[in-house]
C-alpha cells in the first residue's frame, strides 16, 4: 500500500517539487537549480494570505452549518427529515462553478435579482448583498462545502449510542447541555475530519475564487496558479512553488489532526443494535424548519431558479418579458453539441469507476492508519491526505508530466483522468472513512476472533456492516466530487476524454452565460437523476435483505 | 502611366497583385478623398473574383473522407466552433471535433503530446499569430498552400505562406452601453481611459489573452510612455472572455469594455441590447486570428480539406455571419460593422518581435500590474 500511494502522490509530488527548484523549462530536463521562485513568492505572499484567509473563515462557517443542520435532522423529530435530509447536501452534487456563477447572477452590486428586488421593494439605491466581494466568496463557498462537511458529521452521529446522551438527560442536563456537553465531544473526530478536509477543500478551490474573485482583482492561490499557467510563457516554476507552499500547510493540518485526537478512545459503536433517540422540537418545531428551509432556499432554489432563469434567455441581460424567451439553448446542448453529450457519458462512467476504486483504496488506508499498528501508517496517513492540500490544478499538471514519462500513452485518455480522480480525492474518502472506523469498538472484532472467524470473516460479517453508512456516504461523494471536478481535469482532458467541470467551464469562458446556464441545468439534472437511481436501487437492497 | 487609373488599381487588387494598404496608398495619390476611397475599397470587398470564389478545394476530398475526422484547437467560442464544424461535417461528412484551448493552456498540452508522441492536433486556430509564427520557425507546422490563399493579402499571411493564414481579422474597440453612460461622458480616446472616473469601471482581459497582448503591443506605439501605469491606477477589471466583459457592461457592473472583441458589437446589435462602439483616433490595433496545419497531424488530407474550406468565401462568409466578425478575405464583408477600409489599424511591423519571449513577457509584467495580479 505504501508502495501504491509512494507512485499515485508522491512521484508527481516529487515533479512539482523539483519543478519549483528546476530553473530550466518543464518540458525539458532543468540544467539547474535553484531557489529563485521561492524567494520571487516572498513578493506575492499576498495569495497565499488570501487564500488562508478566505479558507478559515469559510471553514468555520461551513462547520457551523453542518453541525447545526446535523444536529436539527439527526436528534429532533422534525417534520420533512427525509425530505430535508436529500435537499440539504444537493448544492455538493452541482459543481462550484454553478453556485459562483448563479450567486454572481443573484448578488451582484447593480445588477444581482437579489439586489433589484430589494431596490425595488424599498426604493433604496444601495445593495443588499455583493456576492463580489471577500465576504461573498466566503459565504459562497461555505455554502457549497457544507454538504460534505454535513454528510460526514451526520454519518458519525447515527453512529452514537443514544443511551450516553440519555443517561446525561436522566442526571438533569437539559437538551441543549447533552448536545454541548455529551454529543459534540463525541463528535470531535467527525468534526475535525471535516474541518481538516473542507479547510483543504477551501484552499484548494478555483471557481468561485475564478468567478467571483478575480473580476475584483482578489487572488488567491489557485487563480494565481492558474493564471501563472495560462500565460505566454507559462510560468511553472513559481506556480509549482506556490503549489508546493500551499501542500507544507495541508500536512500541518494532519499533523493538527492527529495531535487533537490524541490517544483518546472514541467508541461509542456497540455490540447491540439500538433505536436513535429523537427529540421533540416542541415549540421550536417552526425556529428549526425555517433554518433548514433558509438554507435549501439560498443554497438549491435560489441558485437553480437563477440559473435555469438565465439558460432560458436570449441574450446576457436578462429580462422578465416572455418574448425574449427562448429554449434553442437547451437543443444546442443536448442535440447539436457534440462535446456537451460526450463529456455527460464519460463524467458517468468516471464517477462510478471513481467512487468503486476510492472507497476500496481509501478504506484500506483509513483501516491500516487507524486499525493496525503496523509500521510507517502514520507516513501512509500524510501521502493520503497530500493531495487534498496541493490545488488540483497543479497537481494535475504534477500528474501529466510525472505520468508522461512513466506510461505516456494514458496521456489523452479517461484513464488520466480515473488516476488523477483516485489520487486527488483520496484524502476526501480516507476522511470520511476514518469519522466513522475510529468509532468502531475494537472488541467487536476481538470477539469474532475469539470465536474462530477469520479475519476476511470477521471484516465481511461484522466490521463492513456496521461500516456501510459509512461506506456508502463515501462512495457517493466520490461520485459527485468526480462529475463536479474542473480542476483536475482541466489539464487533462483531451477532444476525445471530455468531462462535465471543463466543458461548463469552456463554455462560460467562451459561450455566454444563457448557454453555461443551460449546460449546468442539464448537468445538474442528471446528476440529481443518477443519485435518485442509486438511491432507489440501494432502498431496494436494504428491503430485501 | 500603365495601371495607373483607378479601375486598373482595382482590378490588380482584386486579383492579388496588390495589397489593400498599396491601394490606398495609391489612390490617395491620386487625389481621391477617404470616403471615395472607402467606398471603392467597399466595392472590392464584396465583390468576389469568380477565380477564387469558385476555386476547387486542393486537398484530396476523397482521401480525407477516408481519414474521417479533423481534430481541431482554437482560442474561439467553443459553441461557435462547434456550429461551424456541423457546417463542414455536413458538406464532407467529415467529423470535427474541437477544443477551446487559451495559448498557456495548448502550449502544455503540445510539448506533453509531442513528447510522447500521443498528439492528437490536425488545425490549430489561434488569436496570437506570433505564436504560430514561432511554432513555424520550429518545424512543427505542415505547409499546405490552399487555393483559397490567394483571396488573403499577404500580410494576413506566413512568408512563405502555406503554413498558417490569418482569417479572422479583430479590431477590439471601446465599447458602452448607452444605458449607463451618457454619449459626452464617454471616452473618445485611450487617454480618456485614464480619467479617474473610470476607476473600478473598465473592464479588460487578463495577461493570457493572445487579443490583449496584441492591443498593448499596438496600443503602446501610440500612446505616452507611463500610459499603463496610469492605467493601473483605474483598477481595470480582467475578464476571461469578452463574453463576461460584455455581460457586465450591459448589466452595468463596469461601465466601459476597454478592449472587446468587434464581434461582441454585432452580438449585442442581434440581441437588441444597446451598445456603442469606439474607434479611437490614435488607430485601432489588429488582432489578427490565425489557423494552420499541424505537422504531426495523422489526417493531413481532412486536415487540408477544413483549411480549404474554412479560407473558401463560403466558409468565410458563414464565419462572418455566424460570429460576427471582420474576415481577412478580400470578398467577404461583414455589413454589420463599419467597413475595415475606414479603420485606422494598427498592426506589428516587426515579427519578431512580435513573436519573442522576451517581448511576451514584458506584457505580462506590465499586464499583471494593470490587473492588480502583482
Amino acid at each position: 500500500m505504501l508502495a501504491l500511494l509512494l507512485l499515485l502522490v508522491a512521484y508527481p509530488l516529487l515533479v512539482l517539487v523539483g519543478a519549483s527548484f528546476g530553473l530550466g523549462p518543464l518540458e525539458e530536463s532543468a540544467g539547474a537549480y535553484g531557489f529563485r521562485y521561492y524567494l520571487e513568492l516572498f513578493q506575492h505572499v499576498h495569495w497565499l494570505m488570501n487564500s488562508l484567509g478566505v479558507s478559515v473563515a469559510a471553514t468555520l462557517l461551513a462547520l457551523l452549518l453542518a453541525v447545526v443542520l446535523a444536529w436539527i435532522l439527526g436528534r429532533t423529530a422534525l417534520p420533512g427529515r427525509q425530505l430535508l435530509n436529500t435537499l440539504i447536501v444537493v448544492p455538493y452534487y452541482m459543481s462550484p462553478l454553478v453556485g459562483a456563477l448563479a450567486w454572481g447572477m443573484l448578488g451582484a452590486p447593480k445588477s444581482g435579482f437579489i439586489n433589484r428586488a430589494f431596490q425595488a421593494l424599498t426604493g433604496s439605491q444601495d445593495y443588499l448583498i455583493n456576492t463580489y466581494s471577500v465576504g461573498g466568496m466566503i459565504c459562497v463557498l461555505a455554502l457549497f462545502e457544507m454538504p460534505s462537511a454535513y454528510l460526514m458529521i451526520s454519518a458519525a452521529m447515527r453512529g452514537i449510542d443514544p443511551s450516553l446522551e440519555e443517561s446525561s438527560l436522566v442526571l438533569g442536563a437539559n437538551q441543549l447541555t447533552t448536545a454541548l456537553r455529551v454529543t459534540l465531544p463525541l463528535l470531535r473526530p467527525a468534526i475535525l475530519g471535516a474541518a481538516l478536509f473542507v479547510f483543504s477543500s477551501m484552499m484548494g478551490a478555483f471557481a468561485v475564487p475564478a468567478i467571483l474573485g478575480i473580476p475584483i482583482r482578489f487572488y488567491v492561490a489557485t487563480t494565481a496558479i492558474y493564471t501563472l499557467v495560462s500565460t505566454y510563457p507559462p510560468d511553472y516554476g513559481l506556480a509549482a512553488a506556490l503549489g508546493v507552499l500551499v501542500a507544507l500547510f495541508t500536512v500541518l493540518a494532519v499533523w493538527l489532526y492527529g495531535w487533537a485526537l490524541g490517544s483518546r478512545s472514541y467508541a461509542v459503536i456497540g455490540a447491540r443494535s439500538y433505536r436513535q433517540r429523537l427529540i421533540a422540537p416542541g415549540r421550536w418545531a417552526p425556529l428549526l424548519l425555517a433554518a433548514c428551509w433558509l438554507y435549501v432556499l439560498v443554497g438549491v432554489a435560489l441558485p437553480l431558479g437563477a440559473l435555469a432563469f438565465a439558460s432560458i434567455q436570449r441574450g446576457n441581460v436578462t429580462s422578465l418579458r416572455v418574448s425574449d424567451w427562448t429554449l434553442s439553448q437547451y437543443h444546442f446542448v443536448l442535440f447539436e453539441q457534440e462535446a456537451a453529450l460526450q463529456s455527460i457519458k464519460n463524467s458517468l462512467l468516471l464517477g462510478v469507476l471513481t467512487g468503486t476504486g476510492g472507497v476500496v483504496l481509501g478504506g484500506l488506508v483509513a483501516w491500516l492508519v487507524y486499525r493496525t499498528r503496523a509500521a510507517g501508517r502514520r507516513v501512509l496517513e500524510y501521502l493520503a491526505m497530500l493531495p487534498q492540500g496541493v490545488p488540483r490544478l497543479i497537481f494535475s499538471l504534477g500528474l501529466l508530466w510525472g505520468w508522461l514519462v512513466l506510461a505516456g500513452k494514458l496521456y489523452g485518455t479517461i484513464w488520466i483522468l480515473l488516476l488523477a480522480y483516485l489520487t486527488v480525492f483520496l484524502p476526501l474518502t480516507v476522511r470520511s472513512l476514518t469519522g466513522v472506523v475510529v468509532q468502531l469498538e475494537r472488541s467487536l472484532e476481538e470477539s469474532a476472533r475469539v470465536v474462530g472467524a477469520s479475519w476476511l470473516r470477521t471484516i465481511r460479517t461484522i466490521t463492513l456492516p456496521l461500516l456501510r453508512p459509512g461506506v456508502v456516504a463515501a462512495w457517493m461523494l466520490l461520485f459527485i466530487s468526480s462529475i463536479r471536478d474542473v480542476s483536475a481535469s482541466i489539464l487533462l482532458q483531451s477532444p476525445k476524454s471530455r468531462v462535465l467541470g471543463p466543458t461548463i467551464y469552456d463554455f462560460w469562458d467562451s459561450g455566454g452565460l444563457p448557454l453555461v446556464s443551460a449546460l449546468t441545468v442539464v448537468q445538474t439534472v442528471i446528476t440529481l437523476g443518477a443519485l435518485l437511481v442509486m438511491g432507489l436501487v440501494l432502498r431496494q437492497k436494504k428491503e430485501g435483505a | 502611366m500603365k495601371g495607373s487609373a483607378p479601375q486598373d488599381m482595382v482590378q490588380g487588387f482584386l486579383h492579388g497583385k496588390m495589397t489593400r494598404r498599396d491601394l490606398i496608398q495609391r489612390l490617395t495619390a491620386l487625389g481621391l478623398s477617404m470616403p471615395a476611397i472607402g467606398a471603392i475599397l467597399s466595392v472590392c470587398s464584396s465583390q468576389a473574383s469568380p477565380a477564387l470564389a469558385e476555386a476547387p478545394p486542393g486537398a484530396d476530398v476523397e482521401a480525407a473522407k477516408k481519414e474521417g475526422r479533423v481534430v481541431m484547437w482554437h482560442t474561439d467560442m467553443q459553441a461557435g466552433v462547434s456550429k461551424f464544424g456541423n457546417l463542414f461535417s455536413d458538406k464532407y461528412g467529415i467529423k470535427t471535433e474541437s477544443d477551446r484551448l487559451l495559448p498557456g493552456r495548448a502550449l502544455p498540452k503540445l510539448e506533453v503530446g509531442l513528447k510522447s508522441g500521443t498528439l492528437d492536433l490536425d488545425v490549430w486556430w489561434i488569436s496570437d499569430a506570433g505564436i504560430m509564427y514561432d511554432q513555424q520557425k520550429k518545424g512543427r507546422l505542415l505547409r499546405y498552400v490552399s487555393p483559397q490563399m490567394q483571396a488573403y493579402a499577404a500580410e494576413f499571411k506566413s512568408n512563405p505562406e502555406g503554413y498558417w493564414t490569418g482569417y479572422l481579422v479583430d479590431t477590439p474597440a471601446i465599447m458602452y452601453s448607452p444605458k449607463f453612460v451618457k454619449k459626452e461622458e464617454a471616452p473618445k480616446t485611450y487617454l480618456d481611459l485614464l480619467d479617474p472616473k473610470w476607476k473600478g469601471q473598465l473592464g479588460c482581459k487578463p495577461s493570457s489573452s493572445g487579443s490583449e497582448y496584441a492591443w498593448w503591443y499596438l496600443v503602446r506605439q501610440v500612446v505616452p510612455e507611463d500610459y499603463f501605469d496610469r492605467l493601473a491606477k483605474n483598477q481595470p477589471r480582467p475578464y476571461d472572455a469578452t463574453d463576461q466583459m460584455m455581460d457586465d457592461l450591459q448589466r452595468g457592473e463596469i461601465k466601459i469594455g476597454t478592449c472587446v472583441s468587434i464581434f461582441q458589437y454585432v452580438v449585442a446589435l442581434r440581441n437588441k441590447q444597446p451598445v456603442e462602439l469606439v474607434l479611437p483616433p490614435e488607430g485601432t490595433p489588429c488582432s489578427l486570428e490565425v489557423v494552420g496545419i499541424s505537422a504531426s497531424t495523422k489526417r493531413p488530407n481532412a486536415a487540408k480539406l477544413f483549411i480549404d474550406y474554412f479560407l473558401s468565401q463560403e466558409g468565410q462568409q458563414a464565419w462572418t455571419n455566424m460570429y460576427g466578425s471582420y474576415s481577412a478575405r478580400k470578398d467577404c464583408s461583414n455589413k454589420e460593422l463599419p467597413s475595415l477600409a475606414t479603420v485606422k489599424l494598427l498592426q506589428p511591423k516587426d515579427m519578431e518581435d512580435y513573436a519573442s519571449p522576451t517581448r511576451h513577457q514584458e506584457f505580462i509584467k506590465v499586464w499583471n500590474q494593470v490587473t492588480g495580479f502583482k
